[in-house]
């Protein structure tokens, strides 16, 4: 309980200062009932999975974490930290 | 759905995405909730398989889960209730203490086969002695509802994470969000540029039902608590529901099975068995996945 508990804090430890470095802030919420939208059913099957389904993408991580080569790294300035991860809330 | 959710978003929108993320998960828990009485699933499951008309958002998911049954052979099987509600599990979990044993329903999953969906007339009849549990599909849905409402809103970017279902959206195409993924050894933490992740596993809903430990995975094909060598699997995909689907069909199916299946879906994973090994699937960050 305990753990779990820590790991939700980290997690929005970790989001807010991803919020600070770039101008994005956290937001939490708990479950709180309220009365449903209306969407309206639709007679035509449906396809719920499909390629949108597929649509997901890594960068790179040996282009993220390349050294800069030794001529630009005397003219520019060393790159910004990168900022720290965002942790999934929990396990489904 | 019994999670925290959490929206990360430019500083002027976080008021109004706030708002529209905590109504949309209530809505979604007060009709979808298996653990409320008074929702339209504890309605449809208490009708015992008489004809239900529901509302189009159970309607909505109901479809997606079946459907996810049908992809998946019945590997992800929404139809698991009784057995989940004879293992224990038949209150939120966090107020699961040591329960008594129970008798197992007769039976494997698979009742989801004998569903009848009117659509056009939007009724619902489960087979007599089935019951529903959307709790999974349903979380990842309302995190992909959230999304799209959000970037209707006009958001530009951010992430919006519930109960193990996190997916980004917006921001610049060669920004990556590094994700640290949960409860992997070494803590892994990979570069997610568009699309969701979702984790099952095994290891953290645990409680004790007469003195033994159990968990609330079952294999539809036995109707008993998975034991098939994983003890959690990490889906990436576009969005959160074809993750948590996926995620929950390749722990159920097993190291072999569940690598072939997210494989033959084009889908990356990782998969982490019960010594603590990760094992990358597909075009999940290798890098990233050392232990």
């Amino acid at each position: 309980m305990l753990r779990r508990r820590l790991a939700a804090g980290s997690v929005v430890a970790f989001a807010g200062l991803v919020g600070l470095a770039s101008g994005h802030h956290v937001g939490s919420t708990k479950r709180r009932p309220l009365r449903p939208g209306a969407q309206r059913a639709s007679a035509a099957p449906t396809r719920w999975f499909d390629q949108q389904d597929q649509s997901y993408s890594f960068s790179d991580p040996s282009t993220a974490a390349a050294p800069p080569d030794s001529a630009s790294s005397q003219s520019a300035p060393p790159p910004p930290p990168p900022p720290p991860p965002v942790a999934q809330t929990s396990v489904s | 759905m019994g999670s925290e959710a959490v929206v990360v978003v430019p500083a002027g929108d976080l008021t109004r995405a706030g708002a529209l993320v905590r109504a949309l998960f209530g809505c979604w828990e007060a009709t979808l909730s298996r653990f409320l009485p008074a929702s339209e699933l504890s309605r449809l499951n208490a009708a015992d398989g008489e004809e239900t008309t529901v509302g189009s958002l159970l309607l909505d998911v109901l479809s997606a889960a079946l459907e996810a049954a049908r992809l998946t052979r019945g590997l992800y099987d929404p139809t698991l209730l009784r057995h989940l509600v004879a293992a224990g599990y038949d209150r939120p979990f966090d107020e699961l203490v040591d329960v008594p044993p129970a008798p197992r329903p007769p039976g494997r999953g698979g009742a989801w086969r004998r569903i009848v969906v009117d659509r056009e007339r939007s009724t619902v009849t489960l087979p007599r002695g089935a019951g529903v549990d959307l709790g999974g599909i349903a979380k990842g849905m309302a995190v992909d509802a959230a999304v799209e409402g959000l970037t209707t809103l006009g958001v530009e970017g951010g992430i919006v994470a519930a109960g193990g279902d996190l997916r980004v959206f917006g921001g610049a195409p060669a920004v990556s969000w590094p994700i640290l993924v949960a409860d992997v050894p070494g803590e892994p933490v990979v570069p997610l540029v568009r699309g969701a992740l979702a984790t099952s596993g095994v290891t953290r809903r645990r409680w004790l039902q007469g003195g033994r430990e159990r968990h609330h995975v079952l294999d539809p094909r036995t109707g008993d608590p998975v034991a098939g060598g994983l003890v959690q699997v990490t889906v990436a995909a576009g969005t959160c529901r074809a993750a948590e689907v996926w995620a929950t069909a390749a722990l159920v199916a097993g190291p072999i099975l569940g690598r072939m299946l997210l494989e033959r879906h084009g889908l990356s994973g990782l998969a982490v068995d019960g010594t603590g090994r990760a094992v990358p699937i597909g075009a999940w960050p290798r890098a990233e996945a050392a232990a």
